[in-house]
């Protein structure tokens, strides 16, 4: 397993994007990321990019940037020594990339709040119109036999409790299930059976192209896991509430995060596996 | 680029998927399009003989040299421009720019340039123009051959080109689509300019914004990047990038977004996929 990065992506309307004011105050609000990051990343400026345009400014020259410039620009980066960007303003989606890298969990799960809520104050200080925001985290594992039916066992299990739609796929096979977890997780029993006749087959036909998909979903919080290629199983966590992505760190990843290491790790979820 | 037309933003929740899916593959398919179609101008125009200029990015003064700075507001950001001379007759020395004329008159695919500060005569020369009055830049011509290719017509491909795919299948079993980009070598920084300005960024924008690529269907893309010469990919990319400081800023960023890019691919499970071609083999791309 490897956690990368905590995604915590914003949807604008495009309307708003264009205005003076709102414009002004997204500058400000992404030369805050610099705090709210590792103290290494401070971002010097920002580079603007868009159709035919292309400058570099400074905090100062935020106030100087024109109407005209503002409807040309689609793209704001942040200008750092590092090659890693702490956020992307990419047309009407502001990604703010929380890295993992040299933290530990106490250390992003804060960060994650921290986020949210500098993000809430800016958004009803500002009254942007329609906003979609949403927190995701993408995890591999290498593939085993068992994955699906340790899925169940553990994965579903530990996720906050409430009632979920249990959503299987295969290129020919979809079903729905209504649980409640943690009360009714053996109701998943009929799919592990499912998935133990899938794996007999797979084994006599060899019969690869199948590929599997598992969701879980709680309102607008979902948990997807899905077979990425022959060797490899992706996780994937979205959640438009701070409280619930966290929680799911913290109860699938606790003390696998290495503390404060200079690289990246390939460590197995043991969880999983 | 407006995004209003494709967007109902009150029904945004429900309709974001099909949208941002029908306007990638639109502007990917007009891009690959209009990549192939000025390819095909510079090819026929180019057998003429031309000559690169130099243009400052600030005033748009043009010097037929490379020069540190300009000499009208001393910026040192400069765009190489192609110009081609209109009446050629046997006597033209590309130094000698009093023969050089700019016109305005539009013609099918060769426009004249109409308003340029410059410290040239504006005689006799006829300037290559794309959209929007823009001059032909060096990144036009770096970047060629792209295709949107299915799987299985790119294996075809592969198999009588003789080139063996067999360390990288089970790899890529998964995926479906195929965008086959070539890069000159020999203009490598601008070919990463134009990469990363019409290939990599709406791949990017477009194939990792929503969740339903994690559906059993969905659409993964491989990004297979090939180059003019022996060289790969990445043994290019790594030259550039050891001589960052020779390039403008525009190059740098360029190269800064494609590793930002890349790892962000590498992050949400390989959604597009950059291979390269290496000896009669391919090879997963890691920068």
């Amino acid at each position: 397993m490897n956690l990368n990065t905590v995604f915590y992506k914003i949807f604008f309307s495009a309307i708003d994007r264009k205005k003076k004011n709102f414009f002004r105050s997204l500058c400000n609000l992404l030369f805050c990321f610099s705090d709210i990051n590792e103290p290494h990343t401070k971002i010097k400026g920002l580079t603007l990019n868009g159709f035919h345009y292309y400058r570099n400014i400074h905090h100062s020259q935020i106030n100087e940037i024109s109407e005209k410039e503002i409807a040309k620009i689609d793209r704001i980066t942040p200008i750092v020594d590092m090659d890693f960007f702490p956020f992307i303003f990419d047309r009407d989606c502001l990604e703010i990339r929380n890295s993992s890298h040299s933290k530990n969990i106490e250390d992003l799960i804060v960060t994650n709040e921290n986020i949210d809520y500098k993000l809430k104050k800016w958004i009803n200080s500002n009254h942007p119109k329609k906003i979609i925001k949403n927190l995701e985290t993408h995890l591999r594992y290498p593939f085993v036999k068992s994955c699906f039916i340790d899925f169940n066992k553990n994965t579903a299990k530990k996720l906050p409790p409430g009632p979920y739609i249990y959503k299987l796929k295969t290129n020919n096979y979809d079903k729905k299930y209504e649980i409640e977890i943690p009360e009714y997780i053996d109701k998943l029993k009929n799919i592990e059976a499912f998935f133990d006749i899938k794996f007999l087959q797979r084994g006599k036909t060899n019969n690869n192209k199948d590929i599997y998909n598992i969701k879980l979903i709680n309102k607008k919080s979902k948990c997807i896991i899905k077979q990425l290629s022959e060797d490899f199983i992706g996780l994937s966590f979205y959640s438009n509430d701070v409280k619930w992505f966290n929680c799911v760190l913290q109860n699938h990843i606790d003390k696998q995060l290495p503390k404060h290491s200079s690289k990246i790790p390939y460590t197995s979820l043991p969880c999983l596996s | 680029m407006q995004l209003d037309e494709y967007f109902d933003f009150d029904e945004f929740d429900e309709k974001l998927i099909p949208a941002w899916e029908l306007y990638f593959s639109g502007q990917l398919i007009s891009t690959a399009d209009s990549l192939r179609h000025r390819g095909n101008i510079l090819h026929n125009n180019l057998k003429r003989s031309f000559q690169k200029f130099f243009q400052c990015d600030n005033c748009g003064s043009l010097f037929s040299e490379n020069t540190e700075f300009c000499t009208q507001c001393s910026n040192k950001d400069f765009n190489c421009r192609i110009i081609v001379p209109h009446q050629i007759d046997k006597n033209f020395d590309p130094k000698n720019l009093n023969h050089i004329k700019f016109y305005n008159k539009p013609d099918s695919d060769i426009q004249l340039l109409t308003e340029i500060t410059s410290n040239i005569s504006k005689k006799d020369v006829l300037v290559l123009v794309r959209d929007e009055n823009q001059i032909y830049t060096r990144g036009d011509m770096s970047i060629s051959d792209v295709c949107f290719f299915d799987k299985d017509v790119w294996y075809n491909g592969l198999r009588s080109a003789k080139i063996d795919f067999t360390s990288i299948e089970k790899r890529i079993m998964f995926y479906s689509t195929v965008i086959q980009v070539k890069l000159d070598t020999n203009n490598f920084d601008a070919a990463i300019f134009t990469l990363d300005e019409y290939i990599t960024r709406y791949l990017q924008v477009n194939m990792c914004s929503d969740e339903n690529t994690y559906d059993v269907n969905s659409n993964n893309v491989i990004l297979f990047l090939l180059t003019n010469t022996d060289k790969s990919f990445s043994d290019a990319y790594f030259d550039l990038q050891s001589n960052q400081n020779k390039f403008i800023d525009k190059v740098e960023y360029a190269i800064k977004n494609i590793n930002n890019i890349f790892r962000n691919w590498k992050e949400l499970n390989d959604i597009v996929l950059p291979i390269e071609q290496i000896n009669h083999g391919l090879r997963e791309i890691k920068l």
